[in-house]
């Protein structure tokens, strides 16, 4: 079952004040930062939690901090990326319309560890509302001394600016966001070099998704073993998961890594709506391959069991499907997303998305071919792994375990 | 249309460079800035843009182009974004989006605004709110757990010139 352990405001999703923030306990863990933990030696603490980012790729978060240049001129930049642009994903929304002083004390810690006196929150465009909490949290925190110049009184600099995106899934990228904050169009960036080391402006940057950064409040004030003893031993600590489709009640729910998906499923959001059968499941956002309903029943929530499943844990976003749904057209819904995303920079991936939307739009239309299924799984094989960025691959997610797993469906479609 | 920015957007313009080391980034949120007031981005809304941040039109014209939250042409008196993603198809999002197209007489287009100018439907990928499908945006507001009935009672009350009324921040949907 769920359990707000890190994120208590998005289980009473109630306004969150400074002062609510600070009655409970809040900015206690960047007090005892400032008082106390040497900027390496925080790293090496959220290393030892073991805490990985929210963000999809589950990338160690202390690790990636590590790989700032020791010695250097350059100013440290530190990015928040609330972009939330993956379907199915809607828990980074609550985190800055419940928690936005948990965010922003993360960030600052972040700040601290990694040097860096600026910092930007990077929020999809159509969160207005949402930016408004987080600029109203900003406000509040300048007014109270815990933002800006000598923060609580210790000589910490540094201050967080609000940065609206502007309508586009690929923004969500790290290094696409980085151009996008630089004001240009948001193409992604070949890696190397990484952002730790050239990133925005030019400058070493750090860049981690909401949940990420506000998990770390938390983990300093309770320590990092008792982070580590929340999960399972290669997946330490709690997850958000945002969970939609065919349950009688979808939300944001927070659990232990390592939780049974069929206990959340059942237990927190009430099971599948009256008289219908659990079809399929996506665990983790649009881009990873989907389960059928009996490689669902064994999965835990957390890395390794998602990788066991041959799928990933992603952003955590749970799409749970009925019997009602038709699985080519779930992956022509999808298809036509990543064509329309795709930023068109790598000829697989501008390519490789339009013919498979178009060939399953024409399957779903019943203009197929039998030949469709193999030519749609050779196009996935031409565009995985030869792309600028990950988007690519992520559109042959759907499409090659919908073909693969409910083949006699598609087959159906061209008798 | 001449475009230039009020004086008080002047000094929001001022606070928005002075977040960052570099005049390029205020490019997005100036476009928003001028799309809050205009509705669209104008030809001479990208003129001004250009002019105020000293950068080529092009680069400005440019980045209009990329971003899908701006619109290249002028929109009905209400603009309603709709979810076509797939929480939001598979609970009824797509009979939304069908009853839309049919009540703006839109024939075969997917989007566009109806005779009397009134509304603009566009269709837009995901918005993040899965957990409370379908959705859809009106001017830019969040409407949460619809249904066919509910999108015929807000248009009707749209179309007699109600005025919305913006949840307070933290309040909005649920
Ligand atoms: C196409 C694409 C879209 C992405 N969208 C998001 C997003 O909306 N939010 C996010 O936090 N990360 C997103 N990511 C992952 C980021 O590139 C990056 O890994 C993440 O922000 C790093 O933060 P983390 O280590 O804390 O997860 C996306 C990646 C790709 C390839
Ligand atoms: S993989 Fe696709 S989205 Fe990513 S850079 Fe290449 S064309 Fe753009
Ligand atoms: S699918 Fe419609 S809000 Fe996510």
């Amino acid at each position: 079952m769920a359990e707000f352990i890190c994120f208590p405001a998005l289980q009473s999703k109630t306004r969150a004040s400074l002062d609510h923030y600070l009655e409970d306990g809040g900015y206690r863990s960047l007090k005892q930062a400032l008082d106390g933990i040497a900027p390496a030696d925080l790293t090496a603490l959220v290393k030892a939690s073991g805490l990985r980012g929210r963000g999809g790729a589950g990338f160690p978060t202390g690790m990636k901090w590590s790989f700032l240049p020791k010695q250097q001129e350059l100013p440290v930049y530190l990015v928040c990326n609330a972009d939330e642009g993956e379907p199915g994903t809607f828990k980074d929304r609550d985190i800055l319309r419940y928690a936005p002083h948990q965010l922003i004390e993360g960030m600052l810690l972040a700040c601290h560890a990694i040097g860096a006196r600026v910092g930007y929150i990077y929020i999809r465009g159509e969160f207005q509302e949402e930016a408004a909490c987080v600029e109203r949290a900003l406000a509040e925190a300048r007014g109270a001394g815990l933002l800006g110049k000598d923060i609580l009184g210790k000589g910490f600099n540094a201050d967080l600016h609000v940065h609206m995106g502007a309508g586009a899934y690929v923004c969500g990228e790290e290094t696409a966001l980085l151009n996008s904050l630089e004001g240009r169009r948001g193409l992604p960036r070949t890696k190397p070099p990484f952002p730790a080391v050239v990133g925005l402006y030019g400058c070493p940057t750090i860049i981690n998704n909401v949940e990420t950064l506000a998990a770390i409040p938390p983990i300093v004030a309770n320590g990092p073993e008792w982070y580590v003893g929340l999960g399972t031993p290669k997946s330490p600590g709690t997850k958000l998961f945002s969970v939609s489709g065919h349950v009688k009640r979808p939300g944001v729910y927070e659990c232990r890594m390592g939780t049974p998906l069929m206990d959340l499923i059942n237990g927190d959001c009430g099971g599948m709506r009256e008289g219908r059968q659990l079809k399929v499941v996506i665990p983790g956002g649009s881009s990873v391959p989907m389960l059928t309903a009996q490689e669902a029943a064994t999965l835990s929530l957390d890395y390794e069991s998602c990788m066991e499943h041959g799928t990933m844990l992603g952003s955590g976003a749970v799409i749970v499907l009925d019997d009602t749904v038709s699985i080519p057209h779930l992956v022509q819904n999808l298809g036509h997303f990543y064509a329309h995303e795709s930023c068109g920079q790598c000829t697989p991936c501008r390519e490789g998305t339009q013919w498979m939307h178009r060939i399953l739009d024409r399957l779903v239309g019943g203009r197929g071919k039998a030949s469709d299924l193999d030519l749609l799984l050779d196009i996935c094989k031409h565009v995985s792994f030869r792309t600028i960025c990950a988007l690519g691959d992520a559109a042959t997610g759907p499409v090659k375990s919908g073909v693969t797993k409910f083949r006699s469906e598609f087959e159906a479609l061209v008798r | 249309m001449a475009f230039s920015f009020t004086a008080d957007e002047g000094q929001e313009v001022e606070r928005i460079r002075a977040r960052y080391p570099d005049a390029m980034s205020a490019t997005i949120p100036l476009l928003h800035l001028a799309q809050r007031r205009m509705r669209w981005i104008s030809p001479e809304v990208v003129d001004e843009v250009a002019r105020v941040l000293e950068l080529p039109r092009v680069h400005v014209a440019d980045v209009v182009s990329f971003y899908t939250m701006f619109q290249r042409q002028p929109v009905g008196r209400h603009l309603i974004s709709v979810c076509r993603t797939l929480s939001c198809h598979v609970l009824g999002g797509r009979e939304i989006i069908d009853y839309l197209r049919q009540r703006l007489g839109l024939g075969d287009a997917h989007s566009g605004t109806d005779a009397a100018g009134t509304f603009t439907l566009e269709q837009v990928e995901c918005l993040a709110a899965c957990g409370s499908a379908p959705v859809l945006l009106v001017d830019g507001v969040y409407h949460e757990n619809m249904s066919l009935e509910k999108v015929k009672a807000l248009l009707d009350s749209l179309e007699k010139g109600a005025s919305l009324s913006r949840p307070a921040p933290g309040e909005g949907g649920n």
